[in-house]
């Protein structure tokens, strides 16, 4: 049994529904979560931290339900997302405050040197940090505690490429000791690319696909040629053909029959790629 | 040890990965007895996933250059062992398939072929 | 224990609020002074309203974000609105200490101001009674915010602050009719103070039932 399992998440809205959403992420790892806005991301994350209760399926944190024990299961969850939900008037003060009451787990001495390390001011009121500001104080309130999972919901969206380089080090540190795991649901799928482990796709509410990411990347060719070399066999091989007037681009799958054309350039996808060509190809 | 992994490659990334360690073990850059870094810490260095490297060094492991060892961690194995001296053989094999098909191309025979060999390995003895 | 974190947090969340509990008592206690048939009681109703404009922060300073702040503690599902409660508990007596204290001033300074008894009869019960309505407000007040999950944000705001206003005109209506009032002494008072604190159990109850369901 892997540290977060999640089977068959449903949930119901007016204009959208979850459907039967079921992953395992084994302890130590990372896994992306990604796609469009709107695909069902936030409403998967809610479910798992309990923000929002799912209409039916279940969610084991290193076993544990939310029903069976409440208190230890938010425990285990460090969350992080794009905006803050620190209330506004209260200051870092009051915030170590209230993590050192609920959380008895939580480092004081901890959260105060990295609080320096990344100059969060100490007496502002929240509404006065910089979204980076406010992102940087909910790791430090993740990171100085015991969690079992961080969960991040868009965190690193709207950041500078150096602050998420910082970031996604230390979720490279937080995973080292191969006990905690990591759940990173995103859009700028750079961020994953290099140190996800696994990459859940998800599309109007359901699965894609969830594969390592290695096998993913293997798994397909970006392959460009000339408009002239696009047969019709071609075409309805490849995935999610751009087409243009001097060229067409597409996907090619690498465990496909009909070998490739030498004529045709190939080369290996991004994850980024890959995905916006599966979801031309959905239309 | 260096390992740089260049996105523009054709190879993926633990093949990278693996190569570079294989090449530098192969030339002595890595010196049998070293202990390699852990297949975590080696993801966190150069900023790559765990399965990666984990990949990386279940190839190495299994062509006979490494071996994980309780206590110790990641350790690279002695020069001497079997299963790497098939690898060093079998790249003599690729390269001689190599030399043999190009002198085929340039319609070089056997013989001349044989004497090219003896002139080089004298050079290099004479090293 | 955690509903008094919550209440806690609920206090540091507002804190910078609070200078309202001081405001109030001083208007009240300059309007005493100055008009001629001043009522204490009125001026501690008046301090009291403010307690139940207060114990109402915790929910409107709070987006939709932050409370997936609340809901993130880790805490049994139900127990951060019992924390909202007792917090709204502790503002209406505050209020209620402070009213008293800036009456009890004026007193000093207007000895012909009373405040026990008026022309005769005895309001002291009267006192008790005022916290115990404000109680239920302040009760009916929270439970309305928690049964409520408006999307429209200003509706959210008017609706907050009816429960608050009739308590401000209720009272003032109240009080002209305890012209002709027998005594009231602090026995009924006590009497009348403690169901309204069993009301306000109850309606914490309710709320938390509610916010249980939700599967908060």
């Amino acid at each position: 049994m892997e540290l977060l399992e999640v089977r068959g998440i449903t949930k119901k809205y007016a204009k959208f529904t979850l459907r039967d959403i079921s992953f395992s992420l084994p302890a130590g790892y990372i896994m992306g979560y990604v796609g469009r806005n709107g695909a069902g991301k936030t409403t998967t994350l809610s479910a798992i931290t309990r923000l929002i209760r799912p209409d039916s399926g279940t969610v084991t944190i290193d076993g544990l339900r939310f029903e069976d024990d409440p208190i230890a299961y938010r425990d285990s969850i460090g969350y992080i997302g794009d905006s803050s939900y620190f209330p506004r008037r209260m200051t870092l003060r009051d915030i170590r405050t209230v993590l050192k009451d609920f959380y008895p787990s939580f480092d004081a001495a901890a959260f105060d040197a990295l609080a320096e390390k990344w100059e969060l001011p100490d007496k502002a009121q929240i509404q006065t940090y910089s979204r980076g500001m406010k992102v940087k104080l909910m790791f430090a309130a993740a990171l100085c505690r015991e969690t079992k999972i961080l969960i991040l919901d868009e965190a690193t969206t709207g950041l500078d490429p150096r602050v998420r380089r910082e970031i996604l080090k230390l979720l490279q540190d937080y995973i080292a000791d191969g006990k905690h795991s990591v759940l990173f649901s995103t859009h700028i799928m750079e961020d994953l690319q290099d140190i996800a482990d696994y990459i859940f796709f998800i599309e109007r509410g359901e699965k894609v696909f969830c594969e390592p990411k290695d096998d993913i990347l293997e798994s397909y060719l970006l392959v460009k040629g000339g408009p002239e070399e696009l047969t019709p066999e071609l075409e309805r091989l490849l995935i999610g053909v751009e087409k243009h007037d001097y060229g067409f681009q597409a996907l090619y799958p690498t465990d496909s029959a009909l070998a490739l054309p030498p004529a045709l350039s190939a080369e290996k996808p991004t994850i980024d790629q890959i995905v916006v060509h599966i979801l031309e190809g959905r239309e | 040890m260096k390992i740089i992994i260049r996105s523009q490659s054709e190879l993926p990334i633990y093949a990278q990965i693996a190569e570079q360690i294989r090449e530098q073990i192969l030339t002595g850059t890595i010196p049998e007895g070293a202990v390699l870094p852990s297949i975590r810490a080696l993801a966190r260095e150069i900023g790559v996933s765990v399965i990666t490297t984990t990949r990386a060094y279940g190839d190495l492991e299994k062509e006979g250059f490494i071996a994980a060892v309780q206590g110790t961690g990641t350790v690279v194995l002695s020069r001497d062992n079997e299963l790497l001296r098939e690898q060093y053989l079998k790249r003599v094999e690729d390269s001689l398939m190599d030399a043999i098909s190009t002198a085929r191309t340039a319609g070089l025979d056997k013989k001349e072929l044989f004497d090219v060999l003896e002139a080089l390995w004298a050079s290099e003895e004479e090293v | 224990m955690r509903i008094l974190k919550f209440a806690h947090l609920d206090y540091l969340k507002t804190s910078r609020m609070n200078y309202m509990l001081l405001l109030f008592p001083i208007l009240a206690a300059v309007m005493l002074l100055a008009s001629a048939d001043g009522s204490a009681l009125f001026a501690v109703g008046y301090c009291l309203f403010a307690g139940i404009v207060l114990a109402a922060f915790p929910y409107n300073l709070t987006s939709e974000s932050e409370r997936g702040f609340l809901q993130m503690l880790p805490a049994r599902p139900g127990e951060a609105v019992l924390g909202h409660f007792l917090y709204g508990l502790c503002m209406v007596l505050a209020s209620f200490a402070v009213g008293m204290l800036a009456v009890v001033i004026c007193h000093l300074v207007q000895p012909a101001l009373t405040i026990l008894r008026v022309d005769g009869t005895d309001v002291s019960g009267l006192y008790l009674a005022l916290i115990g309505v404000a109680l239920l407000f302040t009760g009916l007040q929270s439970l309305l915010m928690t049964a409520l999950r408006l999307e429209n944000i200003h509706l959210v705001q008017i609706i907050r602050i009816v429960p608050a206003f009739v308590f401000f005109f209720g009272f003032n209506k109240g009080l002209d009719m305890t012209e002709a009032m027998p005594d009231f002494g602090i026995g009924p008072g006590l009497a009348a103070l403690g169901a309204c604190l069993g009301i306000y159990g109850l309606l914490a109850l309710i709320s938390r039932a509610i916010t249980i369901r939700r599967g908060e």
